[in-house]
């Protein structure tokens, strides 16, 4: 009896976290596609420095981190990924909305600057190491970039 | 360099399967794969069980005696009633296997008996309380020594290791997949085949018509079983053991076609019906 309880449990767990992650997902993809648009018009690119400083009006540090959370069917689809091997799709969604999150975020710290140089990724997992063996698991993205306002 | 606002509309960064699609067919494959190598391991515990000798028998699982069954055996009246009652019907087995057979009570409430190697078998409180006579008890000890016979007790034992090993592996021995198998299989519920009941059924028919002189009582156990088989069609599905009805009509068949004469029966000793299990 209670060996059953147990798997209605897993199994529920399972259950809840497909519906409620597929739905988190969707509606923060939708979300980020969004303000992505919104925000093109702001280049945050890769390259460390203005050619001639004499242009630069005022410039200062951005950063944008997310946490993002696995939920419990990620969690599972991914441990039985682990046994064939190949790419984790599972993992691979929940990186790209971290990513692309922090990303977002920060260009708004952003706002009213002309460029983001120098933009640069890090990333950490939380959590894996701190409940025990199976505990759900999240992924930290950090963005970070100098935000430059040129001298008009 | 010209900045040029671009957005992606389709994401390389991410896998475009279905994670569902992708979940069951992973599940499907592990499961696959886990009943391919557990009919494996069973048809090699099937091929060592029938040539293992009593002596590595009893070395192999020696821990059951001394572990589990001498602490469950305690000497009251129960106990010995049935011990009594093994040591009929084995002074009456043409071959021997061990050199003794115990009978262990265990109190709970399962209708279940099993045998275990080194020639025990548990009995079940619950059982002896649902029997209704001592030839439906004589019954069910003597389908056990047909198991021993037959040595289905070793193929079932080790299909159960490799269970327990196998899942053990793959999801970490603490893990809540393993506890589920551990409880299914606790009570020593050890899934031995249509075929394998059937035999020892007949060698336990055989043993006690020997022993009282006639069928009284033999197919009784399964007919009252069998009554309780309909009622939910999920026990059906789990049992270990074939449909109770068609183990009790072959039973009745044996008696018709071989003109066993029906006898009274005995009834069962008073320390059997209400078992001391305190």
């Amino acid at each position: 009896m209670e060996s059953l309880i147990n798997l209605g449990v897993f199994v529920f767990l399972l259950a809840l976290g497909y519906l409620a992650g597929h739905a988190a997902e969707r509606k923060h993809y939708a979300s980020i596609i969004a303000r992505e648009k919104e925000t093109l018009n702001l280049p945050a690119v890769t390259i460390r420095h203005v050619e001639d400083e004499e242009m630069v009006e005022s410039a200062w540090l951005v950063s944008g981190s997310v946490c993002v959370g696995l939920d419990y069917f990620k969690m599972v689809l991914a441990n039985l990924r682990k046994i064939f091997g190949g790419r984790v799709g599972a993992y691979e969604t929940l990186v790209d909305r971290a990513r692309r999150e922090a990303t977002l975020r920060m260009k708004k710290q952003a706002a009213g600057a002309d460029i983001v140089l120098n933009t640069r990724y890090e990333t950490s997992s939380i959590g894996q190491n701190a409940g025990g063996k199976n505990a759900v698991g999240a992924v930290e993205v950090l963005a970070y970039g100098t935000a430059v306002v040129y001298k008009k | 360099m010209k900045y040029t606002p671009k957005h992606f509309e389709e994401n390389v960064n991410v896998e475009k399967t279905s994670p569902l699609r992708e979940f069951f067919l992973l599940l499907f494959g592990v499961i696959g794969a886990l009943i391919v190598l557990y009919m494996a391991l069973g048809m090699v515990a099937g091929f060592v069980a029938a040539r293992l000798p009593v002596s590595t028998e009893e070395r192999l699982f020696g821990f059951f005696d001394e572990k589990f069954l001498i602490s469950e055996k305690k000497p009251n009246a129960s106990q010995i009633e049935l011990q009594k009652l093994l040591d009929r019907l084995t002074a009456l087995t043409p071959q021997k296997r061990y050199e003794e057979y115990n009978a262990i009570l265990i109190c709970g409430d399962e209708v279940n008996a099993a045998a275990l190697p080194g020639g025990n078998i548990i009995i079940y409180e619950g059982l002896l309380k649902q029997a209704e006579s001592e030839n439906e008890i004589a019954l069910v000890l003597a389908h056990e020594l047909g198991h021993f016979s037959n040595r289905d007790h070793l193929r079932g034992l080790g299909r159960i290791l490799a269970l327990f090993a196998l899942s053990a592996v793959v999801t970490g021995s603490s893990s809540s997949v393993t506890e589920y198998l551990g409880s299914m299989t606790v009570g020593a519920e050890m899934r031995f085949s249509q075929k394998q009941e059937y035999a020892a059924d007949d060698y336990g028919f055989e043993l006690v018509s020997k022993l009282y002189g006639g069928s009284a009582g033999t197919s009784d156990f399964f007919d009252r079983a069998s009554s309780k088989d309909s009622k939910n069609p999920l026990v059906l599905f789990f049992r270990t053991h074939p449909a109770s009805k068609k183990r009790a009509d072959r039973i009745k068949k044996r008696i018709t076609d071989e003109k066993i004469p029906q006898i009274e029966k005995t009834p069962a000793p008073a320390a059997l019906k209400n078992p001391d299990c305190k």
